[in-house]
């Protein structure tokens, strides 16, 4: 049986609201171990919803989640975007200053800063830590290449793209992706405190 | 304990190679300023897709032409497997350079040659066997009439370890039917044979025809349901020159599988507009019916060792299953990219 967007979201909702906080660990060795250096992260610099211009490497010396979303996604990508709520709100007072999050768009065209912008508010996520990206089709085309991410508009305005959601950490080095919306965002916190606590001098 | 396929690997080729970006990062070779992951050594990759009888739980592998353009390779090409029915064969041929095969098909290459390399698992079950109401379970096949592809093919291989394992000798109890796939079907309808190996879409055809019934289904029957059914491998020769390529390969297959697993129509619709499949119903049934996520939870040398000790059991393996793990599997591709990707 397949789950309507509506019963997703609701279970999504629940996820969020159940993400428990774990203490950081500052064991260099076990981050080393488990999140492995997959090599340096392409940079990019595109518009935010507020539109001014942001860059990746505007964000080094913080630990950056990256995940492409699109507005008008009926199903998954909200399923995301609420469980990365979760995770925001469990990382408490690192959120913005350590971690910060970006959602770029694989729908360009139609997903304006304005509209990027409306989109934030409705789902009132905290901007002190979040930016939701645009930019031009190529600029996005290259982005989403970079990092993996398939993206096709199909007739009427759906885009079928996968969703990865990538953890870069303070170097600005690819360190771990997450596939799907289905991964278990207490490990997905748990990579993030990680990072930031082995960015951070014991 | 270095295995003999591993062996083949020198010290500079692995640290030029595969775990260039992982071997660096892990002893701190890039204190602040890392390399991007290297580029696959070669851009060309050649993959299985047989028209004639499209195996439709390798889905990934097809829907894996759009990962591997983001992987860089840029001249993806999907070739036929040829008559014998055996995609390990057609690497063999060097004909491909990554596929899916059956986990028997894999056994048996490596059992007469050290050619080819699993790399992973690609998912559990999959293959049904339908019979004709002379035929209630896997042990009355014995004196009856089975449609294969041949001697030396996969699926005739497959349910010769399943006979063995219940107790038949697969040469003396089976009479062995040989025919093209898209002959079975008809063959089983008309009585000309007992029992047929199946794999999606045909299972779905078969069943939608009403034709005969299922005796055993690798999907959910004991033992075979924890294992894998098919497996992804390589041409050695080609693991061995383009290791980053290789890796690469490999993820864009196991991104492809996740894909198949999470987003089931969306990724049916896709291969109908490719070209990849012809019923869209089928395929979806096939995308939300076979386990993909076993990729990750499913040990792939457990695969190995039972199906080889299947096919020793119907003396169709000379090898040990230890000694067709060392020879023929590596699973550091495997490895590293479950810890770089999480599901």
């Amino acid at each position: 049986m397949v789950a309507l967007p509506s019963q997703r979201l609701a279970v999504a909702l629940l996820l969020a609201s159940t993400v428990a906080p774990v203490t950081p660990a500052h064991q260099t060795g076990e981050v080393a171990e488990r999140l492995p250096s997959i090599g340096a992260a392409a940079d990019f610099r595109l518009t935010a919803q507020d539109g001014t211009a942001l860059s990746l490497t505007d964000l080094r010396g913080k630990v950056v989640a990256i995940s492409f979303i699109y507005t008008r996604c009926p199903d998954t990508c909200p399923l995301l975007t609420t469980k990365l709520m979760g995770v925001q709100k469990a990382l408490g007072s690192a959120f913005g200053d350590d971690v910060f999050f970006l959602s770029i768009t694989v729908d360009p065209e139609h997903d304006r800063p304005a509209v990027l912008k409306r989109y934030a508010e409705s789902l009132r996520v905290d901007l002190g830590g979040w930016a939701f990206l645009t930019g031009t089709a190529e600029q996005i085309r290259q982005v989403a290449r970079d990092y993996g991410v398939f993206h096709e508009t199909q007739t009427g305005g759906d885009v079928n793209h996968n969703l990865l959601t990538s953890l870069v950490d303070h170097q600005g080095l690819l360190r771990v992706q997450y596939m799907g919306e289905r991964f278990d965002p207490n490990e997905l916190l748990r990579d993030l405190q990680l990072l930031a606590a082995s960015a951070t001098p014991p | 304990m270095p295995t003999e396929a591993n062996a083949i690997w020198n010290r500079r080729e692995f640290l030029q190679g595969l775990s260039l970006a992982g071997a660096a990062g892990a002893f701190g070779l890039w204190p602040s300023a890392a390399a991007a992951e290297p580029a696959p050594e070669t851009t060309t990759i050649r993959l299985i897709f047989d028209p004639e009888a499209p195996a439709m739980c390798y889905a990934p592998q097809y829907v894996a032409e759009q990962f591997l353009g983001l992987e860089g390779f840029t001249d993806v090409r999907y070739v036929p497997k040829g008559v014998d029915g055996s995609e390990a064969l057609a690497l063999l041929r060097d004909q491909a350079d990554i596929s899916a095969a059956l986990n028997v098909d894999w056994i048996a290459a490596v059992d007469d040659n050290r050619d080819t390399v699993v790399l992973s698992g690609l998912h559990a079950g999959c293959i049904e066997v339908f019979a004709n109401d002379r035929v209630q379970t896997i042990r009355d096949l014995k004196g009856k009439r089975v449609a294969v592809n041949g001697l030396e093919s996969p699926d005739r291989r497959l349910l010769a370890g399943v006979a063995a394992y219940i107790g038949l000798d697969p040469e003396r109890d089976i009479e062995w039917v040989y025919a093209r796939p898209g002959e079975w079907a008809p063959m089983l309808a008309a009585g000309d044979v007992d029992g047929i190996v199946t794999f999606p879409p045909m299972s779905y055809d078969v069943r939608e025809k009403n034709i005969g019934h299922v005796i055993l289904n690798t999907t959910t029957d004991e033992p075979w349901r924890h294992y894998f059914c098919c497996m992804i491998g390589a041409r050695r020769e080609f693991v061995q020159r383009y290791p980053v390529a290789t890796k690469r390969a490999l993820r864009a297959m196991i991104k492809a599988n996740q894909l198949c697993s999470l987003e089931p129509r969306r990724t049916a619709q896709w291969l109908l507009d490719r070209g990849y499949a012809s019923n869209y119903e089928h395929t979806l049934l096939t995308l939300q019916d076979v386990p993909y996520g076993a990729w990750r939870d499913y040990d792939p040398a457990d695969t190995l060792r039972f199906y080889a000790l299947r096919l020793r059991e119907a003396g169709l393996l000379d090898r040990t299953p230890e000694e067709i793990i060392e020879r023929g599997a590596d699973w550091r591709f495997l490895d590293e990219i479950k810890r770089e990707l999480r599901a």
